[in-house]
């Protein structure tokens, strides 16, 4: 690559005088518009406490409805396939009950059973997990006001399989990722992550924070062609869902290293929600051997 | 909620730091309509939650950082982190006003190319002048980890460009 060219490109690597006023006026009016976000939160807090009489005076529909409002959200993937119908797959979660004893700073911790004792919530686990000290990255999304509206929990190496030479490094330092080396197996190519993200009905819904938990998951659409292939929904007997799995080209992130991947592998991604949490694995494995890791999961 | 800078000093930083943060946005994202939502996002923080800096480059390599997070925040639901075509046209990755001359659109081809990783430390590396340790530090890996990616972007890049 001829060096003077790069950075000639990257000089030219600019916003546009459309983008910049955009941005300057959605940042000068965000303390405005938050105002006015909270204002119609509290007027959201006196209609849900208004729906609640009318539920204590057995107003039957109208108590279905807010309970669904209140307690649950729904994950919706619209998938297009080249040569199918497009469907729309729906997803149901729940806002759940996360225990006060539930750390309000981000965190390592070693094993799913620690933080499951913690937060007061059951988290599926596998019997393939790969547990050392530090090994999870605990981030709890907390709002201005204090609430905890969820956590989000990162394993980049949950899952080894039958990787050969794996060395791992952790550290206790949230700032600092896990490291691997690891040599390619016929059916891993890579460790499998683990992403679990779990929302709080203690949440504060409005809050900017919580815009990070859109990050999660929710809403994808997923277009086949679009650095995307091989969308499927693919049932997993041993937990009675189905997942919805795909295709793409990574190399997975910056902790791994491994001489086996040097350019962009096969990964696959497996989304599915129980009990009211999603769940999202990704490893450069197959997706009958993601399934297979699926079913080791109680 | 109270801004820490007045719409003048907001303004500055914004010019003197928004295409700084848009390269590594893109580097990380592949497109205009996301990178806007970081720098947006970015920008916010800026003005409303960062501490007091000592120096200019504290700030800047603050700013770094945050971009960096919320990059990685985006591209943490996995599949997002390369469903950006690089064969897509620049409207759709919304470039076109980068006027790029050819010989700069293949460079643009090929780098876009590499694994996000091994984009971001080219980047921070040959065009920022940042060392591996501080990219370590930016990036929140180990020095190890980023001295590998350099070392195999470089190399990728170098046989792609020959092929």
């Amino acid at each position: 690559m001829k060096m003077d060219t790069y950075k000639s490109m990257c000089e030219k690597m600019k916003t546009s005088e459309e983008m910049d006023g955009r941005i300057q006026e959605n940042v000068m009016n965000y303390s405005a518009r938050k105002g006015k976000i909270n204002y119609i939160y509290y007027a959201y807090r006196i209609a849900a406490a208004v729906a609640v009489l009318m539920i204590m005076l057995q107003v039957q529909p109208v108590r279905a409805a807010i309970n669904n409002v209140i307690s649950h959200f729904t994950n919706q993937f619209e998938i297009v396939w080249k040569d199918k119908e497009s469907t729309v797959v729906e997803m149901q979660g729940d806002y759940l009950e996360i225990s006060p004893k539930a750390k309000k700073k981000e965190c390592k911790m070693d094993s799913l059973s620690q933080i499951s004792k913690q937060i007061g919530i059951n988290l599926l686990e596998s019997a393939e997990a790969y547990e050392i000290k530090n090994c999870i990255s605990y981030y709890p999304y907390v709002s201005d006001s204090g609430a905890l509206n969820g956590i989000m929990l990162i394993d980049h190496c949950y899952a080894m399989g039958d990787l050969k030479n794996v060395k791992m490094k952790t550290s206790a330092d949230i700032s600092r990722g896990s490291s691997v080396s690891y040599e390619k197996g016929e059916k891993y190519s890579s460790p499998i992550i683990m992403q679990i993200t779990i929302r709080s009905n203690q949440s504060d819904q409005v809050d900017y924070d919580n815009h990070e938990l859109e990050y999660a998951g929710a809403n994808w659409n997923l277009t086949e062609g679009d650095g995307i292939s091989d969308i499927n929904i693919r049932e997993v007997e041993g937990l009675g869902i189905n997942a919805v799995m795909f295709t793409v080209e990574s190399s997975g992130p910056i902790e791994w290293y491994s001489e086996g991947i040097e350019e962009n592998e096969t990964f696959t991604t497996a989304m599915f929600i129980y009990e009211g949490i999603e769940y999202i694995y990704n490893g450069a494995v197959s997706q009958d051997t993601m399934v297979e890791f699926l079913n080791t999961l109680k | 909620m109270e801004s820490n800078l007045s719409a003048q000093e907001f303004l500055e930083i914004y010019q003197k730091y928004k295409n700084l943060l848009y390269r590594i946005a893109f580097t990380y994202v592949k497109n205009s309509e996301d990178v806007e939502d970081i720098l947006q996002e970015t920008f916010i923080r800026r003005l409303y939650k960062a501490p007091a800096f000592e120096q200019e480059e504290h700030e800047k390599r603050w700013l770094i950082k945050v971009t960096v997070n919320l990059c990685k925040n985006h591209v943490k639901s996995f599949w997002q982190q390369n469903k950006s075509n690089v064969e897509e046209s620049e409207e759709g990755l919304g470039i076109s006003h980068w006027d790029l001359d050819s010989e700069e659109k293949r460079v643009f081809s090929e780098v876009m190319a590499l694994p996000t990783k091994q984009r971001i430390v080219i980047y921070l590396h040959y065009y920022e002048g940042y060392s591996c340790k501080e990219i370590a530090d930016i990036t929140k890996s180990g020095e190890s980890a980023v001295k590998m990616q350099l070392k195999k972007g470089r190399e990728l890049l170098k046989k792609n460009m020959e092929d």
